[in-house]
């Protein structure tokens, strides 16, 4: 059932919301007011395009690029549920891209996502998901839901695609479908019987091989015996190569034993050679060791000489030094006082006699007394006159100051002290003395001075000669000092003759060293015989030595030739031992061995040397027991060693043919398995074919069911719905045709009893009652819808009819939803739920 | 008689199994499912290559897969 619908840019509606109720709604409006669209936006909702319509932009409201629906349903499951389905147009071609969603209505607020393209559903999805909720499919709606108006009355010629409708056609395509699966199976199944003979002849082989690998295996196992077999006899003959080795190794130690006895006893005889010769060379020991005696004794002797004389040497010596060392001292006071002397001449020479420079002294001396003299009266000279060059200034100063005052005086002509008139004359005359005097006296002064300063310079003069003089007179005294010091030091240091002295060191020097020679070569003479001594003394203790050395190496000798010896007879005594074990084991091989007589004579041979050797204990017996042996065993183990091989190729021999045994049973097991599985497959195969066998022939049954049914349902109940819409009841019966669904009809009064086809019986009005019969027939047997479209069936029907027919329409609304579209009689028409479509 | 199209009262009148008869009600609203849709259709009304062989894909899934699975896959004999 449909509770709301939306459209949005579809057609000629740019926003239009219509509310159904659940039972009877009529549309209506005027002619082109965009009544059919809204059937059009359902089927477009539903199936995503509109039967009739080529493309979705034939949909779109003009000049735009969206168009959507929004269909609001109540499912089968009693759920309410949103589709919400929308296209874009893109470009100049104006190319769809649609998607759609379809949601659950939970609550008010409250959506549930089932389908969305956004999620990858496809319109295959969708279709199901309708089908399952609303119990409709395309073909459906386009059969028997959806009555479109002018197509009514076209249904009466019939409609092969009601074929589809009522699934005829699928259960022929069923049908067939599974014929043909059948048939290929079929094919398939014809070889089983090739693959069990195959199975049957694999299977056959394959015991035939498990035989052979059997009778293969307890060969193997007796070449395996055999071979362990000649291996234990080849270990007791390895057993045997070892007692030969092990004699071999015996008599090779009895040579190594025999040689080194031999070596010993050679060096023995050297040594003891060495020792006889010694003895007879330099003596017997008793004698060596008292010339050993004598000569230490003697050095001894030697010795003590040597040190007297080293004494000597050294008191001597110490003697030459202390002369040497008085010599040079005197040689250098020698040099001093040369040196003094020169210099004591080379003074006179440079300043004169001692004489004469006393005599300067002398003069020097009067000479300096005279300038003093001299001073001391120019002093006292030079005294007087500053005494009169002071009286004279002072006067001069006093007269100075009467001629200022009689200056003044002359000025103001009046006593300084009394302020008493005085006579101008007088004053000038004063004056006229006092500058005078004046004159005078600096006249005097300058002669004073020029007095004054001729005696300062000839002070100066004086003073100068006096401290020449003075310093001459000092010198003088310094070098007569100098003349005198040097001559005291010849006359008091040099009393003594130096040369003297040095010339009598000299010859006591010259003695003592002739003492030291003569005791030197005394020495060297002692020491000589000493080395003599020392020499002699170390041949003594030499062939000392060496005789201690010839007897130790004798003793070792002898111990080494001792204990060879006892190795020798241990050896001699492994040996036998050795021979008694091989014979025993000699004795068990002739008895469990498996050989030739050749080898068993041969072992009986060696058995008679071995029990020969045990009495005579001959080597080279033993010898000729271990060659016999040898060559004996290494005859039978190289027999022996050939059968193995032979043995071991073909034991590998029939390991391969084991092996290849293996691989052809192995191969026929996977043969057999493979022929196994596919016999299995086949025989599933053939269930299966015969199980597609009988869905066919459930599905042409199916076809049969359907058609025979449709057509007595169909005919009984679009004659019931004929009779409830018309006003008359003219139609004796109505048939449907097998074939294309066209409907034939009887009419009541005819006595020929012919059916005439509808299509071309009476008026549009009667067509059109029953062509909405035969949709009505058609829904009610298709079933399951809730909703029924119906567009304007009562064109061409007249009045009475039309109220009828209404009036019967809404009664079928009480079970199925019936959305109504029409224009005539609005009034008329009872709904409690008519919608006007206006005009845009 | 009065004659209501229902599938599933069609089929109870054969002999089958539940299991076999939802597989065949399942089949047959998939092959109306290809019948609603014109591009699968000739001009005769029957089914096209492509949808026929969607149909024999369809069987194989529902009828053929376990069995064959179950032996390690169809191989060709």
């Amino acid at each position: 059932m449909i509770k709301s619908i939306k459209l949005k840019n579809f057609r000629r509606h740019e926003d239009l919301s219509v509310d159904l109720n659940k039972t009877f709604n009529l549309i209506h409006g005027k002619n082109n007011a965009g009544k059919t669209t809204i059937f059009y936006a359902i089927e477009y909702a539903l199936f995503g395009m509109v039967r009739g319509f080529k493309s979705i932009a034939q949909l779109t409201r003009y000049e735009q690029n969206n168009v959507g629906v929004e269909l609001i349903f109540k499912g089968n499951d009693d759920g309410i549920y949103k589709l919400q389905r929308m296209h874009k147009l893109k470009g100049k071609s104006r190319a769809a891209n649609g998607f759609f969603t379809l949601k659950k209505i939970l609550s008010k607020d409250k959506e549930k996502y089932i389908l969305a393209t956004d999620f990858g559903d496809t319109e295959g999805d969708l279709s199901l998901k309708i089908n399952e909720l609303l119990g409709i499919s395309k073909r459906l709606f386009e059969a028997g839901i959806h009555f479109s108006q002018g197509e009514i009355s076209k249904i009466l010629m019939g409609d092969k695609k009601l074929d589809i409708v009522f699934g005829i056609k699928t259960a022929t395509a069923l049908a067939n479908a599974f014929r043909e699966r059948a048939l290929d199976f079929e094919k398939e199944v014809k070889v089983i019987d090739t693959f069990k003979a195959t199975l049957s002849h694999s299977e056959k082989e394959k015991a035939e091989y498990q035989k052979k690998l059997e009778n293969q295996k307890q060969n193997q196992e007796k070449i395996s015996v055999k071979i362990s077999r000649k291996n234990n006899d080849l270990r007791k003959l390895e057993n045997f190569k070892n007692f030969s080795e092990r004699i071999s190794d015996s008599v090779k130690s009895f040579e190594d034993i025999e040689k080194q006895i031999n070596d010993t006893k050679i060096k023995e005889e050297m040594i003891l050679k060495d020792i006889k010769e010694n003895k007879e060379k330099y003596g017997s020991e008793a004698e060596l060791i008292t010339k050993k005696d004598n000569l230490e004794k003697d050095l001894k002797d030697f010795k003590r000489k040597e040190n007297k004389l080293d004494e000597k040497i050294t008191s001597i010596q110490k003697k030459i030094r202390e002369n040497e060392t008085q010599k040079v001292k005197k040689e250098s006071l020698n040099k001093q006082k040369q040196k003094l002397q020169n210099d004591l001449d080379s003074f006179i020479k440079k300043y004169g006699k001692k004489e004469d420079l006393q005599d300067k002294v002398k003069t020097d001396k009067d000479n300096l007394e005279k300038i003093r003299n001299k001073i001391k009266e120019l002093e006292i000279l030079q005294i007087d006159l500053q005494n009169s060059i002071r009286n004279n200034e002072r006067e001069k100063g006093d007269i100075e100051g009467i001629l200022k005052r009689r200056e003044m005086n002359k000025d103001n002509q009046t006593c300084e002290y009394c302020g008493a008139p005085i006579d101008a004359s007088k004053i000038l005359k004063e004056i006229e003395d006092c500058k005078k005097k004046l004159k005078d006296l600096e006249e005097d002064l300058n002669k004073q001075e020029q007095e004054k300063e001729k005696i300062k310079r000839s002070l100066l003069k004086l003073r100068s000669e006096e401290k020449t003089h003075y310093e001459e007179e000092i010198k003088l005294n310094n070098l007569l000092n100098k003349i005198n010091e040097m001559g005291d030091t010849l006359n008091s240091s040099f009393k003594e003759d130096i040369d003297k002295k040095i010339i009598e060191l000299n010859e006591i020097i010259e003695k003592q060293i002739n003492l030291l020679d003569n005791i030197k070569k005394e020495l060297n003479s002692i020491r000589e015989d000493q080395n003599q001594i020392s020499k002699k003394l170390n041949e003594v203790k030499t062939f000392l030595n060496q005789k201690k050395e010839f007897e130790r190496k004798l003793t070792t000798i002898q111990e080494e030739k001792i204990k060879s010896e006892q190795f020798f007879n241990q050896q001699k005594a492994v040996l036998s031992e050795n021979f008694k074990n091989l014979k025993k084991e000699l004795k068990e091989s002739l008895e469990t061995v498996e050989s030739s007589n050749n080898f068993i004579a041969s072992l009986e041979i060696i058995l008679k040397k071995i029990n020969d050797y045990e009495k005579d204990k001959n080597l080279e017996n033993a010898l000729l027991i271990r060659d016999e042996l040898k060559e004996a065993i290494i005859s039978k183990i190289s027999e022996i060693s050939t059968t193995i091989n032979h043995l071991k190729k073909q034991k590998e021999q029939s390991s391969k043919d084991l092996e290849e045994t293996k691989k052809q049973i192995k191969r026929l097991d996977k043969q057999i398995a493979q022929t196994e599985r596919k016999i299995h497959i086949l025989n599933i195969k053939d269930n299966l074919a015969e199980k597609y066998r009988n869905y066919q022939q459930i599905f042409k049954d199916t076809q049969k069911i359907i058609r025979n049914n449709v057509s007595k349902t169909l005919e009984e109940d679009i004659l019931k719905s004929y009779r409830l819409f018309s006003s008359e009841d003219e139609f004796e019966k109505i048939s449907i045709d097998n074939k294309d669904y066209s409907l034939s009809v009887i009419p009541k009064g005819t006595e020929s009893r012919i059916y005439y086809p509808a299509s071309v019986y009476e008026g549009g009005g009667y067509q059109l009652i029953l062509g909405l019969s035969y949709k009505f027939a058609l829904n009610k047997i298709i079933g399951n819808s809730t909703f029924l479209l119906i567009d304007e069936p009562t064109e061409f029907i007249d009045e009475n009819n039309r109220k009828i027919l209404l009036s019967n329409i809404s009664t079928i609304s009480d079970s199925t939803q019936v959305i109504l579209i029409t224009h005539q009689d609005i009034d008329k028409i009872q709904c409690n739920n008519k919608i006007e479509i206006k005009k845009i | 008689m009065s004659f209501k199209f229902d599938l599933s009262k069609i089929m109870a009148q054969f002999e089958l199994s539940e299991e076999e008869r939802n597989d065949l009600i399942r089949l047959f609203e998939f092959t109306n499912y290809l019948y609603d849709d014109e591009n699968n259709l000739t001009k005769t009304f029957k089914l096209v290559k492509d949808a026929r062989m969607q149909l024999h894909q369809r069987i194989k899934e529902i009828f053929e897969s376990d069995i064959l699975e179950d032996i390690g896959g169809e191989e060709e004999i």
